[in-house]
């Protein structure tokens, strides 16, 4: 048996999260005492390998075809649920992103397994025992499966990576589907960037704004400071709601989720759907005058205070240590 | 155009009540409502139809429950195929899916449409596993859906802005919630909504057989649920006019500054 772990990618830009998803098949390869394998698909998938083999991939399956130039779920997830099948994977594994939850839902309804996505922690024996969460992180769900080949994803963020602390050279196989043409019946015609340089995924400071800020003018203050800090702002559904920020800035379960260094939620009150958005930041800081607010309660740093007086003055302490006042 | 919208009843996420010690989710025997992800496709299907399409429902629930239907129905929809047997109890994602897409291949519609995910399972699988299962291409995380002859034109949100995806029809879409605004039920529709037919069907009129559904045709079992674990209680400083140098103190002990 082996454990595949599939790589997500674009066009040769691995992405962040398969890293996550390699130190996590690492340590479960390990507790079956199987070897790690990684899949590779898609144009210029080759240039990962070295890659997956510095996180612990004994070998990678590039899995090439002209169908399989961009990303489209159905044509890598049967690609992958193929290779699987020929290689007699033990466990098929990915990132809980968007597009490895669809290439596992693909595969599981491919090959009828069970498919448990965003799980947090895994433990192999009979049955496998799985922690995983529900209502948007809310709950932790404790999960058997019983399965010929499992299917999972760990959820994105819930894990470190880490290179391998001994890694091999890992070796290189190619393999060639067979595709029929209708599984390239969705088809990418154009791509349209918005944003440029760090997206509100990917900020290391989101600086937020939820009803406390009164307008879209309040926000202001709060872009300098995301600026400053090299971040980005968000805002809560009340904020959108309002029409003062675009949807695009929304943190929460209907947002975009983020993952800073620090999150810092400003006369915000932390409703679920919010709190969802936010909870895989490394620090929160709460800023709001109603001690009682919800955010402030399940920050980590709150402080009782005005944002429209903290804000400046935050902006002006930091522009001192940057030399700018 | 006939356009078909998945819509999942769940327990009212402000007030979701206990969990159920047999099935390991929350209990379904309070009153359930329309779950809120669902209320975008549903608004952009009555979109999409216009006046010539029809927009029609299918939902997969417990105790022959009809309030969340009712709130789509009384949106617009025209009709609801509702899927309620107690030997769906316990049933998995892909079960899950199994059954919504026999329930949506009575009516072969052009379109279906599906949110990304539930507010409350949350597994964000079931609309890629309907697609497989019914063979449909599919395109998820929509923002934007335009219908131009026999193609589906669909803008997917990405990180970093959108693609535009097109496929052909009949085919599956997931709709990213907030992109539109669900219009609120009239009065009117509300009372329309009350003499709307909602086809109640069990898993054997789906020619699915019981023992490949619920509990037995799960791989996956909940064995227990539990309150994910709070943040350790935080510090909570009251500004005494040395907030923000403290503030940013702690930006440069995390380095961000």
């Amino acid at each position: 048996m082996t454990l595949l772990v599939v790589l997500e990618h674009d066009r040769g830009d691995l992405a962040d999260a398969s890293l996550e998803a390699l130190t996590a098949g690492r340590g479960l390869a390990a507790a079956n005492g199987w070897p790690m394998h990684a899949v590779i698909v898609g144009a210029n998938g080759e240039n990962l390998a070295s890659d997956a083999a510095k996180y612990g991939a004994e070998v990678s399956h590039v899995v090439g075809h002209d169908m399989l130039v961009d990303f489209g779920p159905e044509a890598w997830g049967e690609s992958v649920a193929q290779l699987a099948r020929s290689i007699d994977a033990g466990a098929v594994m990915a990132s809980g992103t968007e597009r490895g939850n669809e290439v596992l839902a693909q595969i599981a309804a491919r090959l009828d397994e069970p498919f448990v996505a965003n799980c947090v922690t895994v433990t192999p024996g009979d049955p496998w025992e799985i922690t995983r969460v529900q209502w948007g992180g809310s709950l932790l769900e404790d999960t058997t499966l019983v399965a010929g080949m499992k299917l999972l994803t760990y959820g994105h963020h819930s894990l470190e990576p880490s290179p391998a602390d001994s890694a091999g050279d890992g070796s290189t196989i190619a393999f060639t589907p067979e595709l029929d043409a209708t599984l390239a019946r969705t088809i990418v015609q154009d791509r349209t960037v918005l944003t440029k340089g760090v997206t509100l995924a990917t900020a290391p400071v989101v600086v937020s704004g939820g009803r406390g800020v009164g307008s879209a003018e309040g926000f202001g203050p709060l872009e300098e400071l995301a600026e400053l800090l090299g971040g980005r702002v968000g805002c809560s559904r009340a904020v959108t709601n309002n029409g003062w920020r675009p949807h695009s800035d929304q943190v929460g379960q209907t947002g975009t989720r983020i993952a800073p260094e620090i999150y810092i939620a400003t006369g915000i009150s932390g409703a679920i759907q919010h709190w969802v958005g936010a909870m895989a930041s490394k620090n929160i800081l709460a800023i709001n005058t109603d001690a009682e607010a919800n955010m402030v309660v399940k920050a980590g740093h709150a402080v009782i205070a005005d944002l429209h007086q903290v804000v400046p003055a935050i902006i002006d302490e930091v522009k001192k240590r940057k030399g700018l006042a | 155009m006939n356009i078909v919208v998945c819509v999942k009843q769940i327990p009212d996420p402000a007030d979701p009540g206990a969990l159920d010690p047999e099935t390991k989710t929350l209990k379904r025997d309070v009153k359930l409502i329309l779950d809120e992800s669902d209320s975008y496709g549903v608004e952009m299907a009555l979109q999409l139809a216009g006046d010539e399409g029809t927009v029609s429902l299918v939902s997969m629930a417990p105790n022959s429950e009809v309030g969340g239907l009712r709130t789509a129905l009384a949106m617009g929809a025209e009709s609801a195929v509702l899927v309620s047997d107690d030997a769906l109890k316990g049933s998995d994602a892909l079960t899950t899916a199994k059954v919504l897409a026999a329930a949506i291949a009575k009516s072969s519609p052009d379109l279906v449409i599906a949110a990304t995910e539930s507010s409350d399972g949350y597994t964000g699988t079931v609309p890629e596993q309907i697609a497989a299962l019914m063979d449909l291409p599919s395109v998820t995380f929509a923002k934007e859906i335009a219908l131009d002859g026999g193609t589906a034109k669909v803008k997917r949100q990405t990180e970093s802005g959108y693609d535009s995806v097109e496929c052909p029809l009949p085919c599956l879409v997931s709709v990213t919630a907030g992109v539109v605004e669900p219009r609120y039920p009239s009065f009117k529709g509300i009372m329309a909504a009350k003499a709307k037919p909602v086809e109640e069907v069990t898993v054997a009129d789906l020619g699915l057989d019981a023992g490949s559904v619920g509990w037995a045709g799960a791989g996956q079992e909940i064995v227990s649920i539990e309150d994910a674990p709070a943040r350790e209680a935080g510090e909570v400083i009251e500004d005494e006019g040395d907030a923000h140098e403290r503030i940013v103190a702690f930006l440069d002990e995390l380095k961000v500054l």
